[in-house]
């Protein structure tokens, strides 16, 4: 999960102390809707996960994000 | 669900003029985004963008498409009933853009000639429209589909200025009784249109002085409120949940299978997006065409402009012509239509003001 964390962080480019599965949607200024489209695809590239088009916008948390990696 | 259907008609070509300008999209977006920049591109799949010089137009654009299209599939304007142009940014407010199109291209002065102002999903309205006029009159309609969305997207926008883009199309439909029967489907929940327009400008909201500053937002963005406002999130929604089903129910109705269709034309989006929509649909990749990589999101004109960049080779390649075209956004709308390309209609990509 620390590395999870530590790999949006990078994404978004903010202090990992500032994330967690908590973090939600819009409550830091990085996390936009064109970051979302980003995260998606970064984490599908990383992890080799699919997440359907269709639940990326019910996606609200960073911990929602978790569980397509943590499922695998 | 309602499927409108239209028979005895055909396309008999369509052209797309890019305008002047093929910017690379991350040199364009580096002040923007820093160093962000690179996942930006990565995410939308958007690496350049084709956008207009100042004063031209979308109409300029259409109507150098429309000459084109005319001298290759030999077409004189008499044989012209109708012009119609579908577009968001007119030359001016008021009249529309297709008298002047008429006039511009010699067609008669008899003909009908108006606007349709849809944004993305106009291509569908526009074709609709256009192959009922085909039928009505028994003559040749011209339809231009293209947006100078430059002109109202501010360059300190994170959410419109990566993706959208300008230009112009034209695409003659012809009269064919021996054509296969098209059929289209059209959604709309006007609920939503604020996730996606101008604020200011309309008669709702005359410009006052203060709209022509640039205010700043949470995110970073500046923008006055002539400019488009995208709820990015909002918006992306709306093709993800309602697009895909709406298609996926359009497909169902009319008992097409993903295997059946030959090419599927999506509005160029983004091409995560519409890759995504592929996925959804189960379309394989293969048959997905695509222009939003090399050209950007010029609005409605997208549909056109990627069947006019990939509709040759495909066709030269001896692959079928039986596909599926769809276009959503602003409204918020969605079009969809499954109609019949011919392998030997005219289809091609020009440069505006290249001597063509």
């Amino acid at each position: 999960m620390d590395k999870f964390l530590k790999f949006l962080a990078e994404i978004m480019e903010v202090n990992v102390e500032n994330l967690s599965l908590q973090t939600e949607y819009q409550s830091i200024p990085q996390w936009d809707s064109l970051m979302h489209l980003r995260i998606v695809a970064e984490i599908e590239e990383k992890y080799g996960v699919e997440i359907p088009i269709d639940e990326v916008p019910d996606i609200k948390t960073l911990g929602d994000f978790y569980k397509y990696i943590s499922n695998e | 669900m309602d499927v409108l259907k239209v028979s005895g008609v055909k396309i008999r070509g369509i052209v797309a003029c890019l305008p002047e300008n093929i910017l690379d999209n991350k040199a364009e977006c580096s002040e923007l985004f820093g160093e962000g920049v690179n996942t930006l591109i990565k995410a939308t799949g958007i690496n350049a963008r084709c956008i207009a010089n100042i004063g031209t137009s979308s109409l300029d654009l259409g109507v150098a498409a429309a000459k084109k299209l005319m001298i290759e599939t030999g077409t004189s304007p008499e044989e012209i009933g109708a012009v119609i142009c579908v577009t968001f940014t007119p030359e001016y407010l008021m009249p529309a853009d297709a008298p002047a199109a008429q006039a511009r291209l010699g067609i008669p002065n008899h003909s009908m000639a108006f606007d349709i102002n849809m944004a993305c999903s106009g291509y569908g309205y526009g074709l609709y429209v256009a192959a009922a006029l085909t039928r009505a009159l028994n003559k040749k309609v011209l339809l231009l589909d293209g947006d100078v969305q430059s002109a109202y997207v501010s360059r300190h926008d994170k959410a419109t200025f990566p993706v959208m883009a300008d230009i112009g199309t034209a695409t003659m439909i012809e009269p064919d009784n021996t054509s296969d029967e098209w059929r289209f489907s059209f959604y709309t929940d006007g609920s939503r249109r604020e996730a996606l327009f101008i604020p200011a400008g309309g008669t709702k909201r005359p410009v006052q002085q203060n709209d022509l500053d640039y205010k700043e937002y949470e995110d970073g963005s500046k923008r006055r409120d002539i400019d488009i406002y995208m709820d990015g999130f909002e918006v992306f929604k709306f093709v993800a949940q309602d697009v895909s089903k709406f298609i996926a129910r359009f497909m169902e109705e009319i008992k097409l299978s993903s295997e059946s269709i030959n090419a599927f034309v999506p509005h160029q989006a983004n091409i995560y997006m519409i890759e995504q929509l592929a996925k959804k649909l189960k379309f394989k990749s293969d048959i997905v065409w695509k222009s939003g990589n090399e050209f950007g999101n010029p609005a409605s004109g997208s549909v056109p402009l990627t069947i006019a960049k990939n509709a040759a080779e495909w066709f030269e390649q001896g692959k079928g012509g039986n596909i599926l075209i769809s276009g959503f956004g602003g409204g918020l709308s969605i079009s969809v239509a499954n109609i019949k390309l011919l392998s030997n209609g005219f289809y091609s990509i020009i440069h505006y003001g290249k001597g063509e």
